[in-house]
């Protein structure tokens, strides 16, 4: 990020007994306890309707808890004054709007919110860190294109260059991949994995694949059925045993000869 | 399936006949063609045709404008005719009128059209006496007058308070005095007899609208010799809607429907054909008189009650 | 007219208002210039025999488009903010019931023979706002959905009040009930009550473009606007309340005129986008553009002048289904 100013610091998140039930009874994520350390890469990884999805709007302070909290560098998130959450923590949603008639650059200014005070003006900042944003983002030769004529892949990386905008420490994304092509779904990650190491941003992924976005991180959750099953590292947690139980698909474990790594590969259903 | 009827559908059947009977038609009386008339003959009232020996005061306004149809009447009764620059939209009486711009109604005066008359008197309707117009008028200097001619109000004295205005006081005392002598002779002509009970019909649509007790109506009825059936309908109101039940219970011998015909502003017409096959069904005596006319308060008072009186009792 | 790369700037306000104001003051010298009878202007700009011609552009004619371009304005400004608020191409102050309230105000005032109407209106109009609101909020939370819902039970709840009203009284007032019940201007308007209301225009205008980019986010999803630190529930709350407001003075003192602010914002965004810093000031302004306009064609179209009310709704209704057909109605914030 272009910054002369000093690199900010990155709060911890953190879940604490966090519960929460949809209106109407149906689906229940229990109390779950979590941990994302400052300049972490974690992968919530589960199947549809397990709860992924539903943690990390709850992290991101999008819906309210039934009970327990999360905690933003030590305070309570309610605590937190809106506009200064959106400074720290960005969420990229897996469907963000299509029929928007707005620019690509006028998509990411909107990143700006949380900066701009009721001044209907841009500032120079604003200017530049969106320019940044979308540089970063390859999105720069978009920036005219109203947003509904974008591809899929290319809305996806105007709505990450808005999240950039706000300066996030924090990176919360719930399926980012899911509607990209697979050379779009690498850059994606590898451009998470920069933010993260260079930067120091925290970011959580949400992911129902298995291979790639667990190449990435250093931190993994399993989710099944609204319930955490575990959480450790990728060596630790990435067994076929362990991935068959969370998925209910018999997993196969193989080994890719050239990084020598782990690769599962879905066999036939669970027995 | 029994081969019989069943011995319950006999009585069933009988029970059912009998109620049939006992209601009857949902009218009062069995309908009848010709209880309903229509009179196509009656004639239009006159305006009073009265010779003032007076001459008009010099002080008095040369240019009127007259935004109320019976406040027209009125100043061609007063002999004034010449002085009426312009009418409202719905003055259809005298003929002499009906060339004159038209300026409005009770619900829009036409400000610009009438400053560029340049009038020295305009009458506008009571209920006008807040709205923007009249004031607009008065800030451009010209008076603004609003005679106490609606419904509910002493009919007599609204038109010696035209006359007022206009600056001919003493003309319409005298005309007020010709008018009240005209109606004491209806009434005393018809002292002796029959008086029947009279139902008075205005306006059909939207819905059936009577004149109660404090309308000018009213006394229009009992001096033409009749009671009036609507007398205390609603009270604290000049007229009132009322619905075919009631016009039943009170039984009238005979109504007087008014509506038929052209519409004057305030009513919608009703037709004639539509009229009658409504009046056959409730089956009552009717008479369909197509002169809106006589129910309209105005000079012409007295001619609408002898014609009124001749309706209900040549009948 | 995006603005990138430089962003939205003072030069792209102020050179969006200057023309929609310039067309402002045309529109209102033409206002006054036709009317229903001519006037010799080079008389009048002569200085000669002056008086009466005179008396008719500035007493009649000047502060009734006045109050047109106000109540315009007013009308303009609230539906952009409702179709932003409740992402409907539909919504429109009329739809929301605070016009209904205003109006049911009115008619209660003109029948009990109350000549001072705009007060009554006015509270009408309130009671119908807080109306609304209270029937909308569930849970402590008031929902887009809701809110356009409890809009047109409260509107259909008012208009049967209205109805009930109109029946009861006697004709003599039935005729002046219909005439606010169209919506058209008032034959004179105190200069007091046009400083007033030019005022609260000016004021909530102004606010509401200061509010503009929070109209932005709004508009494209609530989701999106919590997300940048929107406080949406109550954000919302008080941008109704003050759309609503700005709807209340303009019904309280013209009755209900319809279409104006239904089909102005649609206009606008083709003409200067969505971004709402600059719709929300160049609707208000082209609102009260429009409706001067209407009203002038209103007074010289017929033999005799109409109301308002009618030119706008029979110019409105043709225009907005051919709106529709040619695909420019969007919701604020989606469409193509």
């Amino acid at each position: 990020m272009v910054s002369e100013l000093p690199a900010r610091e990155t709060p911890e998140l953190e879940a604490r007994g966090l519960e929460y039930r949809y209106a109407g009874g149906g689906f229940h994520l229990r109390p779950l306890d979590a941990r994302f350390a400052p300049g972490g890469f974690a992968v919530v990884l589960g199947s549809n309707g397990s709860g992924k999805s539903t943690l990390v709007r709850l992290l991101g302070g999008l819906l309210p808890p039934r009970a327990g909290e999360v905690r933003l560098g030590g305070r309570a998130l309610e605590r937190v004054a809106r506009l200064e959450r959106s400074r720290t923590v960005a969420f990229l949603a897996q469907d963000e709007p299509r029929r928007v008639p707005f620019t690509a650059f006028e998509t990411v200014m909107m990143g700006r919110y949380p900066f701009q005070g009721r001044w209907p003006f841009d500032s120079a900042r604003d200017l530049e860190v969106a320019r940044a944003a979308m540089q970063r983002a390859d999105v720069t030769h978009l920036r005219e294109r109203l947003v509904p004529e974008l591809s899929g892949g290319e809305r996806q990386r105007v709505y990450l260059a808005r999240a950039l905008a706000q300066e996030p420490r924090i990176l919360l994304l719930d399926e980012p991949a899911a509607s990209l092509d697979l050379a779009h779904q690498v850059e994606l990650y590898e451009f998470l994995r920069e933010l993260n190491r260079e930067e120091g941003i925290t970011v959580v992924a949400v992911s129902h694949e298995i291979n790639l976005a667990t190449r990435y991180c250093d931190q993994v959750l399993l989710l099944k059925a609204g319930e955490l099953h575990a959480s450790g590292s990728p060596a630790e947690l990435l067994t076929a045993e362990q991935l068959s139980r969370t998925f209910d698909v018999d997993v196969r474990e193989l080994s890719d000869e050239a990084s020598g790594r782990p690769v599962f590969l879905p066999r036939g259903p669970r027995r | 399936m029994q081969s019989s009827p069943s011995p319950r559908l006999g009585p069933l059947l009988l029970a059912t006949a009998s109620l049939a009977v006992a209601c009857g038609p949902p009218a009062g009386r069995t309908p009848h063609a010709d209880r309903v008339r229509l009179l196509a003959d009656i004639p239009e009232p006159e305006l009073p045709d009265l010779d003032f020996a007076d001459a008009v005061p010099e002080s008095a306004p040369r240019r009127i404008v007259s935004l109320i149809p019976s406040c027209t009447e009125t100043l061609f009764a007063l002999g004034l005719g010449e002085r009426v620059v312009g009418i409202d939209r719905w003055a259809d009486h005298p003929p002499a009128a009906l060339e004159l711009p038209r300026l409005g109604d009770v619900n829009k005066i036409e400000v610009e059209r009438i400053l560029d008359l340049e009038p020295d008197l305009v009458l506008a309707f009571q209920s006008q006496a807040g709205a923007g117009a009249p004031e607009l008028l008065r800030r451009a200097g010209i008076r603004v007058v609003h005679p106490p001619t609606e419904a509910g109000t002493d009919v007599l004295r609204g038109l010696v308070a035209v006359a007022e205005a206009a600056g001919v006081r003493e003309r319409g005392e005298a005309l007020v005095r010709h008018i009240e002598g005209q109606i004491e002779a209806v009434r005393e002509r018809y002292a002796g007899g029959p008086r029947p009970r009279v139902l008075l019909v205005f306006e059909r649509h939207p819905s059936i609208s009577v004149a109660t007790r404090t309308s000018f109506v009213h006394e229009m009825i009992e001096a033409a010799g009749a009671v009036d059936v609507s007398a205390d309908a609603d009270p604290g109101r000049h007229f009132t809607y009322v619905d075919v039940e009631t016009i039943v219970d009170w039984d009238p011998e005979l109504i007087v429907d008014l509506s038929v015909g052209p519409s004057v502003g305030t009513g919608t017409g009703a037709s004639v054909d539509e009229s009658v096959r409504f009046w056959r069904k409730v089956g009552l005596e009717v008479r369909l008189v197509p002169v809106p006319a006589l129910s309209r308060p105005g000079p012409r008072l007295a001619a609408s009650v002898a014609i009124l009186a001749d309706v209900i009792h040549g009948s | 007219m995006g603005a990138s790369p430089e962003g939205f700037q003072a030069r792209h306000l102020s050179r969006a208002v200057a023309l929609f104001g310039a067309l402002l003051l045309a529109c209102l010298v033409l206002g006054v210039a036709v009317g229903p009878t001519t006037i010799d202007f080079g008389r009048v700009l002569g200085g000669d025999d002056v008086g009466r011609d005179l008396f008719k552009l500035t007493v009649v004619r000047l502060p009734r488009a006045t109050a047109a371009v106000i109540v315009g304005g007013c009308l303009a400004l609230a539906g952009v903010v409702f179709q932003a608020l409740i992402h409907n191409p539909l919504a429109s102050p009329y739809i929301l019931g605070v016009s209904a309230g205003g109006s049911f105000g009115a008619v209660c005032a003109i029948a009990a023979g109350i000549g001072l109407v705009v007060p009554f209106a006015l509270v009408g109009a309130m009671a119908a706002i807080v109306l609304v609101y209270l029937v909308a909020r569930t849970e402590g939370r008031v929902p887009a959905d809701t809110l356009l819902l409890a809009g047109v039970i409260v509107n259909t709840f008012f208009a049967a009040c209205i109805m009930l009203t109109t029946y009861l009284t006697g004709s003599d007032q039935t005729l002046r009930i219909m005439r606010w019940l169209v919506g058209g201007l008032s034959d004179l308007y105190e200069w007091r009550t046009l400083l007033f209301s030019g005022l609260v225009l000016v004021t909530l205008g102004a606010g509401l473009t200061l509010d503009g980019r929070a109209l932005n986010l709004l508009s494209v999803g609530d989701d999106t606007a919590e997300r940048m630190g929107i406080d949406v529930q109550r954000v919302r709350t008080r941008l109704f309340f003050l759309a609503s407001l700005t709807t209340a003075v303009a019904v309280s003192i013209s009755g209900p005129i319809g279409f104006v602010g239904l089909i102005i914002p649609h206009i606008l965004r083709l003409l200067v986008g969505s971004d709402h810093r600059l719709l929300v000031p160049c609707s208000a302004l082209a609102g009260g553009a429009f409706l001067v306009v209407a009203d002038t064609a209103a007074s010289v179209l017929w033999r005799t002048p109409l109301p308002v009310g009618l030119v706008t709704a029979l110019l409105g209704g043709p225009f907005f289904i051919w709106l529709m057909k040619t695909r420019n109605i969007k919701r604020a914030g989606h469409g193509l």
